[in-house]
């Protein structure tokens, strides 16, 4: 029976492979959906683990926390020196790093920090800290190695940014992978940021993070960085600005107590992870439509492949009633005919999985590339569970023309 | 071999006033060997399917050895045909795809879980009998008279007591007909099956002992 099938599909295999390829297209589409909307999910929570309070200017929290947990540029308001100062010799905090952006490398962000955002981030796997204000730590995905030198830009370099030709900084560490946009950051001393871009303690200039060629002068060009890193420089009053703050706070108490001290007229506190279960509301109401979607597609791609089957047994009742006329049984009809279109689902089915999760692990590559998040591809027991659904879904559906098959007469289909 | 014996027979077909077919008395001998002609539309096919059991619609008795055909179930007259009717149509209804050889078993195929044993070797017999030199050439390949002489040897591979034939070399020209034709009375006869064609192929006509002409659902003579 089983040859006869194969013998069968062989025959007519253009439409057989079109309707596989159909039924696959309208399963992968489902599969990319759901996976890739959880891949982003696990992708973007993994990279706020790290990311407990963040407190920046007044301004979107949003933005906020793309652009210190997710490094997007953007034009941050700076926070006062104080800020930095005040949480540094607060008891209820653990550590408080600075984040101070503007500076690029290439496409990597060069962020200005101390100590305590290495260790946040998971600690070196390679070199050592920073101790010289001219000493670099690159992200796990930087190409560049301890001992390199690199040059700051101003800015994006595609966009116009300017480089700041006399500071160079060597690289002396590396960070752990870490699967978020961090493996491509490159930190350095915030106070060599500070240095370079003329903020001297008691005078503030605004300073954003995404300005370019702009009539922004460096502090004094010619002076290159020199000395050693003093981490006690962020805990005096009269620091610089830096657009924002991660802060380990010592205890949950501790956390929601800071959140509500820092949320104020001229400066904002999140948590970053209930920012994002904010945006994976939004995420999901919109995964939800494309969800409906899909299986919408899903459904119109099952009833016209069931019209193709009808009529392919409709055209075939010749065929089926020859069959019965010469001495087979009709239930042998029946689970011929449920076999074949069966098999044709199943094929599509499987065959759509495969390309589905193909097609989410590219795109997670491509974004990963982009956005440096590491989209983890994954599958649980619930997409077992609807695989097997809209297996069997397929099974009762192959078999009405089955039972079309079934009460062919085999006389009408004789006759010519 | 079974006899056919037709009492009170009538089929009608919806929106007809007259009956398609209508037979008093009709009986057939065990062994014997008949032609039906008449013109068509006349009721030839009806009556092949109603002594087949393709059709068990209609009043009256159509039993072969006792058995009522109008009485059954289609399952029952599946499996009734199945072990006593051998058929061969006009056209062969064969599938192009698989081999003359597949073709023959394709039936038994599906009618068994396995293949009766020695129904391979009957099959290669067989096809060698009706001069089919190549069993694993596909039958979309075949001439129309090595089609039909497929058909012919997949209707006989059981053995069946009664061998049907409608119109089997109608769509064949003279001479590929009158091999076919030939083949199935040569082949029929040492089986001892009753046989029954609907033909006009002056070969039935004349090498078969009987002809019955069925004219507007009527038995004319004999």
């Amino acid at each position: 029976m089983i040859r006869f099938i194969l013998a069968d599909l062989n025959t007519r295999r253009v439409g057989a492979l079109l309707l596989v390829l159909i039924i696959a297209l309208a399963t992968a589409l489902g599969v990319v959906v759901t996976v890739q909307e959880r891949a982003l999910r696990l992708g973007s929570a993994r990279a706020a683990s790290a990311f407990d309070l963040v407190v920046g200017a007044p301004g979107s929290e949003t933005q906020l926390v793309l652009s210190s947990v997710f490094l997007q540029p953007a034009a941050l308001p700076l926070l006062p020196g104080s800020v930095l100062a005040d949480l540094s010799r607060d008891p209820r905090v653990t550590f408080a790093a600075p984040i101070g952006f503007g500076d690029f490398f290439g496409s990597s962000p060069i962020v200005g920090t101390t100590s305590a955002l290495v260790h946040a981030l998971g600690g070196l796997s390679d070199g050592a800290g920073l101790a010289h204000l001219d000493e670099a730590i690159v992200g796990a995905r930087v190409a560049l190695a301890p001992g390199d030198t690199l040059h700051p830009m101003h800015g994006h370099v595609e966009e116009g940014g300017h480089e700041h030709a006399h500071v160079a900084y060597r690289v002396v560490g590396r960070l752990v992978e870490t699967g978020t946009p961090w493996d491509r950051a490159i930190l350095v001393p915030i106070q060599a940021v500070w240095h370079i871009h003329g903020h001297h303690a008691g005078h503030e200039e605004p300073e954003t993070g995404n300005e370019h060629a702009d009539e922004h002068t460096d502090g004094d060009p010619d002076e290159a960085l020199a000395g050693p890193v003093d981490e006690n420089a962020v805990r005096q009053p009269d620091a610089p600005g830096v657009p924002a703050i991660l802060i380990k706070p010592a205890s949950i108490a501790a956390a929601y107590a800071l959140r509500q001290d820092y949320r104020t007229s001229h400066t904002l506190a999140v948590f970053p992870g209930e920012v994002l279960t904010r945006l994976y509301g939004t995420l999901g109401d919109a995964r939800r439509v494309l969800a409906t979607v899909a299986a919408g597609a899903q459904a119109l791609v099952g009833a016209a492949i069931l019209l193709v089957v009808m009529a392919e047994v409709v055209q075939r009742r010749r065929q089926i009633g020859a069959l019965r006329a010469f001495g087979a049984p009709r239930a042998v009809l029946f689970t011929l005919v449920w076999l074949e279109s069966f098999v044709l689902l199943g094929l599509g089915v499987l065959t759509g999985l495969g390309v589905g999760l193909g097609a989410s692990v590219v795109l997670s590559s491509v974004l990963a590339g982009e956005t440096g998040v590491s989209l983890p591809v994954t599958l649980t027991g619930t997409d077992a569970a609807q695989g097997a659904l809209l297996l069997g879904l397929g099974a009762l559906a192959a078999l009405v023309p089955a039972f079309s098959a079934y009460r062919q007469s085999p006389a009408e289909a004789l006759r010519d | 071999m079974p006899a056919l014996s037709i009492h009170n027979l009538e089929v009608r077909y919806p929106g007809l006033d007259q009956p398609a077919l209508a037979l008093e008395a009709f009986d057939v001998a065990a062994g014997q060997a008949l032609v039906v002609t008449g013109p068509s539309g006349a009721g030839k096919t009806t009556f092949l399917n109603a002594v087949t059991g393709l059709d068990g619609r209609g009043k009256g008795v159509v039993a072969w050895d006792g058995v009522n055909l109008i009485g059954l179930s289609e399952t029952a007259r599946d499996a009734w045909r199945a072990r006593h009717v051998g058929l061969v149509m006009q056209n062969f209804h064969l599938f192009p795809g698989l081999s003359v050889l597949e073709n023959v078993l394709l039936p038994q195929r599906l009618a068994h879980r396995r293949l009766p044993a020695g129904l391979r070797a009957d099959a290669l017999a067989l096809l060698d009998r009706v001069g089919l030199e190549r069993p694993h050439q596909r039958a979309g390949t075949l001439s129309r008279g090595q089609m039909q002489r497929t058909a012919v040897a997949r209707a006989l591979l059981r053995r069946p007591g009664i061998v049907v034939a409608d119109e089997p070399t109608a769509s064949l020209d003279p001479d590929a007909g009158k091999a076919v034709a030939d083949l199935l009375i040569d082949l029929s006869t040492p089986l001892g099956a009753t046989l029954i064609v609907a033909s006009h192929d002056p070969v039935f006509l004349a090498r078969l002992p009987r002809v019955v002409t069925i004219r507007a659902g009527r038995v004319g003579s004999a």
